[in-house]
């Protein structure tokens, strides 16, 4: 018999048994509290509300760009889309806008193009006029060939920017007679090249003064080559870039008399590529333009410059080729700007759906990393095809933002639809961006299938506007209407301001391209270049426009030339557009517009 | 008084010392923890399984069951190797012999012996002995392993509807459509998964992972967070810094990382097996190293980059991460040495693209020799494991291919130098390679093409 102190004793040993197996030595160890989750990780309080507004139907801009798609061809022609062309061909102070028209397929599978139209910008003293169409006026409307892209610069340095057109067998330069009429004369000035052109860009890469042109070459379709490709399902599709090869892309050098040569070979080009986007800029801060060329699905370029025009491609080895995992990404858009304000450009640029749009964060000595995950960027999600891109500060707060039009390239996307967000990426300090905040009827809000994207100060009110082209859609003009006062907590008068220069070259190419600008403010320095090319098949205003945040005073700029010295500018007038002409001559001011109904 | 308490003392140790050995003799305390681990195995807690089984082991002199169901764990982690040796001691220690068989062709099936031992599979579908979901679990993942997938899909619809309550078909069949690149639908399978089992690890990380590949950060950052109750969480605290990271919380992510990298290799192995996936490079190395040089410590990424290449000379992506490093100390020479490598590798591979191309657009040839080339390439200059699953989609196809032989021969017995369990693999292909050579030629040849 058990006495019951024994009792008690076993009941104790099956209680410790039973403690033992319910809770005194759980294999696993207790999970580790789980940290608040701040989404953003975002100083809210100081969030721009951002406010954009398309414009074009009261504005007189109707542009439709087409690609045929009617015609059931399924043919990847039709996936590049269409840019926009932003400058000031009469020199009138006021942005002019020119949108290339695209082609069609006749049903014997021949290949035309579609006329461009060209809007001039009525303003005089006021933004209300709007824009009245002048295509076939200025005789710039004709395209002879399926059309894609643009690039505006003075290639004659005559005063007068000048417009290239490129597209599906040829290219077309419109030489600006300063008259109000534009001439055709790639033949003459000897840009042959009937190879499938999507992007161009201008910019003097031997240092001659005068402009060289950079013209990227897609890949080897054509009617002859155009295999049937399937979506999910089995339904027919526009085949990917991988089931073509990639064609070299052609530079031309300029002789100096309005006529070019092929410098391919000359420059030393790498073969192959499929390039969509082009940038000339000086990244390694040498005082020569450097390009960067977008290819989708290969590596990307990166060509240094010795100065005298031949190139070096260095992408891999400089960072800026493939992405985070050494992959090469179907890259589309191209930008540059100071995102962390250290005075190095960084390359911004846009990529194919499942891929990180790439931030390659500048390192000096032309050196980059791809800081899109420490820099916020891939927190937007990935299912963007990005096309068109730029960078400026729409905000007017200091820094420069980003801005990105997508659309898909295939009729059946895995996931979704081929019509997409636009995105604005607000640069909230230092090159961390979020994506902005935008009222539901914003420009923003609405899915498009978007390609070209544009900046410039449409309405000569002191911010940055965007001009969008999309396909088979109309092209939308996007007003900046984003209040100046709420981006801080500051009372009106004393919101953000804004400085916008125009440099005009003397010794260097007169488009200035390649020249930098150092605007100093008693909250530091300012970095931004003229470029050429840019975004997608598309050509920006080459006015800088800085912005000035709430509390900082502007103390002067540099103007960093290509062919140098350097110009210190002293006494800029804030809230003013400045002309400022090499070796400083001439620093005239040109008020802004007094009627352009901001708060 | 003394002695009153000494005898209660005395009987109570009798007590015990009687309970012990009875419980020890049949197993009395094994019921629970076997109870709890079979629970656990269930419930695809494995390593939960793991532990509790190995309590039982400690209080039973009869150790059968625990190690049955340890070996039933082994297989549904894949750590196929360690099997038999636990199913040897489980028969040896009474458990039934047709439990046994049933278990050996469970991991043979989840080996991809499948077209060998399908009519056995066949006939234990039909007759299944409560072992339902075992069965449809391994059949199906043996038929994915032979690239069988839309068969494998059907067995998972068929395990659905037989056990609608279980998570793990939806999680598989979630698996498969990943693997297809059809992601809405392997989202909604895991989101399924999740609904009927909110804790079920492996569809949360699954789940994290797709999101994260989506760049939706942020809800991939909640998932990954909902793993860290895994009792080997290393992978989950992983991707988690990766999320931190695309949300800009890069001190954050580096703190993680930083306590990650310090356990050893094998624990990191665990906590990814755990989720169901095998990685075949030093993630956290990786990672870290990744982040380091993206933060401008490129001496600090030095070594784990370098560590991270020593360990898979063909993982490309810490080979151009260590030739970033690399340059960012200033050594621009090996830079460029490792840039240059890393082109080769790339160019080399994009063959694969064409080939891939071709192979997809006709499925229904065997397209044998192409087959072979996609997984010699890799073999050579990407993923090894990639090159073993086309390598074997060469065999499943023509079960003699010479060169196939030999390339998987030298393939395990390279993996034979650090894990010895594949001698058995390297030898049997080596064998095979070299009963074709003298089959076609007539005569013996010792090396593998």
């Amino acid at each position: 018999m058990i006495d019951s102190a024994a009792a008690r004793s076993f009941a104790c040993w099956l209680a410790f048994l039973g403690c033992f197996y319910c809770s005194g030595c759980r294999p696993a160890a207790s999970p580790p509290a789980a940290q608040s989750l701040d989404s953003t990780g975002s100083n809210s309080g100081q969030r721009t509300q951002f406010q954009f507004r398309d414009a074009a139907t009261e504005l007189g801009v109707s542009a439709t760009y087409r690609n045929g798609r009617e015609s059931e061809n399924y043919a990847i022609l039709e996936s590049l889309g269409g840019g926009v062309g932003l400058f000031d061909y009469d020199l009138d102070g006021w942005i002019d806008v020119f949108f290339p028209g695209g082609g069609a397929f006749t049903p014997s599978k021949t290949i035309e193009g579609r006329m461009s139209t060209f809007f001039r910008n009525q303003g005089s003293g006021s933004f209300k006029s709007g824009f009245v169409e002048i295509g076939t006026l200025a005789g710039v409307a004709e395209a002879p060939f399926y059309s894609h892209g643009c690039a505006a610069a003075d290639f004659n340095n005559d005063g007068f920017p000048d417009l290239l057109l490129t597209g599906y067998g040829g290219l077309q330069l419109f030489k600006n007679q300063g008259d109000g009429t534009f001439q055709e004369l790639h033949t003459a000035a000897g840009l042959l090249d009937d190879a499938w052109s999507s992007s161009a860009g201008w910019g003097d890469l031997n240092g001659d003064g005068c402009l060289d042109l950079y013209v990227a070459h897609y890949v080897n379709w054509s009617f002859e080559h155009n295999p049937v490709c399937n979506a999910e399902g089995g339904r027919r599709d526009v085949c990917p870039p991988r089931a073509f090869d990639g064609l070299t892309d052609i530079i031309f050098y300029s002789n100096g008399d309005g006529t070019f040569r092929d410098a391919t070979r000359e420059a030393g080009l790498k073969p192959g590529g499929k390039g969509l986007g082009v940038l000339m800029a000086d990244v390694d801060l040498d005082r020569d333009l450097d390009i960067y060329v977008a290819n989708d699905t290969t590596e990307n370029f990166l060509y240094l410059n010795d100065g005298s025009g031949r190139l070096e491609e260095t992408g891999l080895q400089n960072g800026v080729a493939v992405d985070q995992e050494g992959m090469p990404n179907g890259s589309m858009g191209v930008s540059i700007a100071d995102f962390d304000g250290d005075g190095l450009p960084d390359i911004w640029v846009t990529n194919f759906e499942k891929e990180t749009f790439a931030l390659y964060r500048n390192e000096g000595h032309g050196q980059f990393i791809h800081a899109s995950r420490e820099s916020g960027v891939t927190a937007i999600g990935s299912l963007f095809v990005g096309f068109g891109t730029a960078a400026g500060d729409l905000d007017l707060d200091g820094d420069e933002d980003i801005v990105v039009a997508n659309g898909h390239v295939v009729y059946f996307p895995s996931q979704g639809t081929d019509r997409q967000l636009p995105i604005l990426l607000e640069n909230l300090t230092k090159g961390q961006f979020r994506r902005a905040l935008l009222p539901p009827d914003s420009y923003f809000s609405t899915p498009h299938l978007a390609r070209g994207l544009a900046l410039g100060d449409i309405d000569n009110d002191g911010d940055v506007d965007v001009v969008v082209a999309h396909t088979n859609e109309p092209a939308a003009v996007v007003l900046n209407e984003t209040p100046r006062n709420l981006a801080s907590s500051q009372p009106l008068a004393e919101g953000n301001h804004w400085v916008s220069l125009q440099l005009v070259g003397t010794r260097c190419n007169r488009s200035a391209i390649g020249a930098r600008v150092v605007l100093h403010t008693t909250r530091g320095d300012q970095t931004r270049q003229v470029s050429g090319g840019g975004s997608y098949l598309s050509q920006g205003d080459t006015r800088i426009v800085f912005g000035i945040p709430a509390g900082a005073t502007l103390t002067g700029a540099t103007v960093v030339w290509p062919t140098g010295p350097d110009q210190v500018l002293g006494d800029l007038q804030v809230d003013h557009m400045t002309v400022v002409i090499e070796q400083g001559l001439i620093a005239t001011r040109v008020a802004a517009s007094a009627d352009s109904g901001k708060p | 008084m003394q002695n009153s308490r000494n005898k209660r003392i005395a009987v109570n140790l009798l007590l015990v010392g009687l309970l012990l050995l009875a419980g020890g003799k049949w197993g009395w305390f094994a019921l629970i923890p076997n109870w709890m681990a079979q629970k656990a195995v269930e419930s695809r807690r494995l390593e939960t399984a793991l532990w509790w089984a190995q309590l039982a082991k400690r209080f039973s002199f009869n150790p059968g069951e625990s190690e049955f169901i340890i070996a039933r764990t082994l297989r549904k982690q894949g750590r196929l190797d360690e099997v038999g040796e636990h199913l040897k001691r489980a028969a040896s220690s009474g458990v039934q012999k047709d439990r046994i068989d049933r278990e050996e062709l469970l991991a043979l099936a989840q080996s991809g012996e499948i077209t060998r031992i399908q009519l056995q599979l066949d006939r234990m579908l039909i007759d299944q002995q409560g072992d339902g979901a075992e069965i449809a679990e391994a059949y199906a993942n043996g038929l994915v392993i032979c690239h069988r997938l839309e068969e494998a899909i059907a067995v998972l619809t068929a395990w659905q509807e037989a056990y609608p309550a279980d998570p793990q078909a939806n999680y598989a069949r979630g698996r498969i459509y990943d693997h297809q690149g059809r992601s809405d639908e392997a989202e909604r399978e895991y989101r399924a998964a999740l609904k009927k089992a909110p804790t079920h690890h492996a569809s949360q990380f699954a789940l994290g992972r797709l999101l994260l590949s989506r760049n939706m950060t942020e809800e991939a950052l909640e998932m990954f967070t909902r793993c860290e109750s895994m009792p080997h969480n290393a992978a989950a605290r992983i991707n988690r810094s990766r999320c931190l990271r695309g949300l800009g919380r890069s001190e954050e992510a580096l703190k993680i990382l930083k306590e990650v990298v310090r356990q050893p290799q094998s624990e990191i192995l665990t906590s990814y097996q755990s989720v169901g996936e095998v990685p075949e490079t030093l993630v956290a190395q990786f990672e870290l190293g990744t982040l380091e040089s993206a933060l401008e410590h490129h001496a600090e990424a030095l070594p784990l980059l370098q560590e991270a290449v020593d360990f898979d000379p063909n993982d490309l992506k810490a080979r151009y991460a260590l030739a970033v490093a690399l340059r960012g100390v200033g050594q621009r020479a090996k830079a460029a040495e490792e840039f240059e490598r890393v082109q080769k590798s790339r160019d080399a591979l994009k063959e694969v693209d064409r080939l891939v191309d071709e192979i997809v657009a006709k499925l229904s040839d065997a397209q044998i020799e192409k087959r072979y080339r996609v997984g010699e390439l890799y073999m050579m200059h990407g993923s090894r494991k990639t090159a073993e699953f086309w390598l074997k989609s060469v065999l499943a196809r023509d079960p003699k291919h010479k060169a196939t032989h030999g390339l998987l021969a030298q393939y395990y017995a390279e993996k034979a130098k650090q894990n010895p369990s594949f001698d058995r693999l390297a030898q049997q292909h080596t064998s095979l390679a070299a009963a074709e050579t003298q089959r076609t030629d007539g005569h013996p040849e010792a090396s593998p093409p």
